[in-house]
């Protein structure tokens, strides 16, 4: 990172520096939330549909932007990226099972990603749904967010910020994993 | 109206054209004149230094690079395989895998790429200096990383973690002198291949020498040869005691290098 700011004020010295984010790959399983999924014992889970909440901009599901930088979401839509990441820490913690009868979908409801050099943040927010065998037994809206050092670099504030957007959706899975609504809704009764 | 779209566009085209030399010449920079070290303080486990695990175990292995302590994704992908190797190298495991083991061991390695502010203010000055001189003046750029292994022996077992700390050393420029305290290793990959084999190979040693490690080590060999034989007596739990936790970290720092202008 030191390195690259300082090839970055080199460019600088040359011209203006472009911005060009690449893909994202799959998202992975990260030990927090596994440990998560089983001290909530979780049952076997199926991941159902994620979207864009009714009513919200679509392009807020397709990239997310931050000066001249360009994020776009994977497979065309972060919603879905939110529910590769909760599939990915379900399936580290041998609990994603295609074929259960209980369903975790969501809507993304908030989507937001600042880099002003004073107070840069982000947050992402979603209604999880839980339905088991077509009774939808857990419904709440759950919301995450960050902030961070600014820089006056773009090519360092860009990555930064969406090295900590994207940080959000395995922190929004572990707030689903971790609350109790969810957790007692999960177990049969 | 029209006039002024067109000379935007000129302007942007222009842009991009200044956009492709730069690149090209931080391509060349880097060829030519960028040289990579590493500390000195750090090295990677000696032979004699490795940890005995009598009977290895599976383990699913997973891995996060952050840059600042935010998750970098791209960098992720990049390094991941690095630190599959240095893994499966260590001898600890007898499996390495991305899926979940039948034990419900867990290996957690997370590569955070640190920056102290000073550090990056002066990244920015000396970067300035190089390019200002056409990379005639050269300079030497450091940067932090902190490598975290914590381990799970199963799905009730306490955690054992251990860390270490790292530098790498960039030296851009044409008139340069070598840092102290540091080993050249030369272009980015070869780097990053030291970085990763120190930085988690010693906290990996570190944790197969817990004594909590050796007791799901012994308790993992005991539950497989139960499975195997399963007439005889029932196989101990697998899960250690909490008695032998390890709860906090014990780094192995690497002292600084010296910067040379």
């Amino acid at each position: 990172m030191t390195a690259l700011r300082a090839l970055i004020a080199v460019a600088g010295c040359l011209t203006l520096a472009a911005c060009a984010e690449a893909p994202l790959p799959p998202p992975e399983a990260t030990l927090d939330n596994i440990q998560a999924v089983r001290a909530g014992n979780l049952p076997p889970l199926r991941v159902g549909a994620f979207t864009a909440a009714p009513g919200k901009p679509t392009e807020m599901d397709k990239s997310v932007a931050v000066r001249a930088g360009v994020q776009p979401a994977p497979g065309g839509s972060f919603a879905k990226y939110l529910g590769d990441t909760l599939a990915a820490d379900l399936k580290g913690a041998g609990k994603l099972d295609d074929s259960s009868t209980l369903v975790i979908s969501g809507l993304v409801t908030e989507t937001h990603l600042d880099s002003a050099m004073q107070s840069p943040h982000a947050a992402l927010a979603a209604k999880f749904t839980l339905i088991r065998g077509g009774v939808t037994v857990f419904e709440k809206v759950l919301r995450v967010e960050s902030s961070w050092d600014g820089d006056f670099m773009g090519a360092v504030a860009i990555p930064d910020a969406f090295n900590h957007y994207t940080g959000l959706f395995p922190k929004l899975a572990a707030a689903l994993f971790a609350d109790p609504d969810f957790q007692a809704a999960a177990h049969p009764r | 109206m029209g006039g002024i779209i067109r000379l935007t566009a000129r302007g942007a085209v222009a842009w991009i054209a200044r956009a492709f030399v730069a690149l090209a010449l931080i391509g060349w920079a880097g060829t030519a004149s960028a040289a990579m070290y590493i500390g000195a303080g750090l090295t990677e486990v000696k032979a004699e230094d490795r940890a005995v695990v009598a009977h290895p175990q599976p383990v699913q292995l997973l891995f996060v690079f952050q840059t600042k302590g935010a998750p970098n994704a791209a960098a992720t992908k990049f390094v991941k395989q690095m630190v599959t190797d240095t893994v499966k190298a260590s001898g600890a495991f007898s499996e390495v895998s991305d899926a979940p083991t039948s034990n419900g061991a867990i290996l957690s390695v997370v590569i955070n790429n640190v920056v102290a502010p000073k550090d990056m203010s002066d990244a920015e000055g000396k970067g300035v200096l190089v390019g200002a001189t056409f990379f005639i003046a050269g300079t030497n750029v450091v940067d932090h990383y902190i490598g975290s292994v914590d381990f799970v022996g199963g799905p009730t077992s306490p955690k054992i973690s251990k860390s270490a700390q790292q530098i790498l050393i960039t030296q851009i420029g044409l008139i340069n002198s070598a840092p102290q305290n540091a080993v050249k290793v030369g272009g980015i990959k070869p780097a990053l291949a030291a970085l990763v084999n120190q930085i988690v190979g010693n906290p990996l040693n570190d944790v197969a020498k817990d004594p909590g490690f050796q007791m799901a080590d012994n308790a993992g060999a005991a539950a497989s040869t139960a499975a195997a034989a399963p007439t005889t007596a029932a196989a101990p739990p697998v899960t250690p005691t909490s008695a032998a936790l390890t709860p906090t970290a014990s780094p192995t720092m690497a002292p600084p290098a010296e910067e040379h202008h």
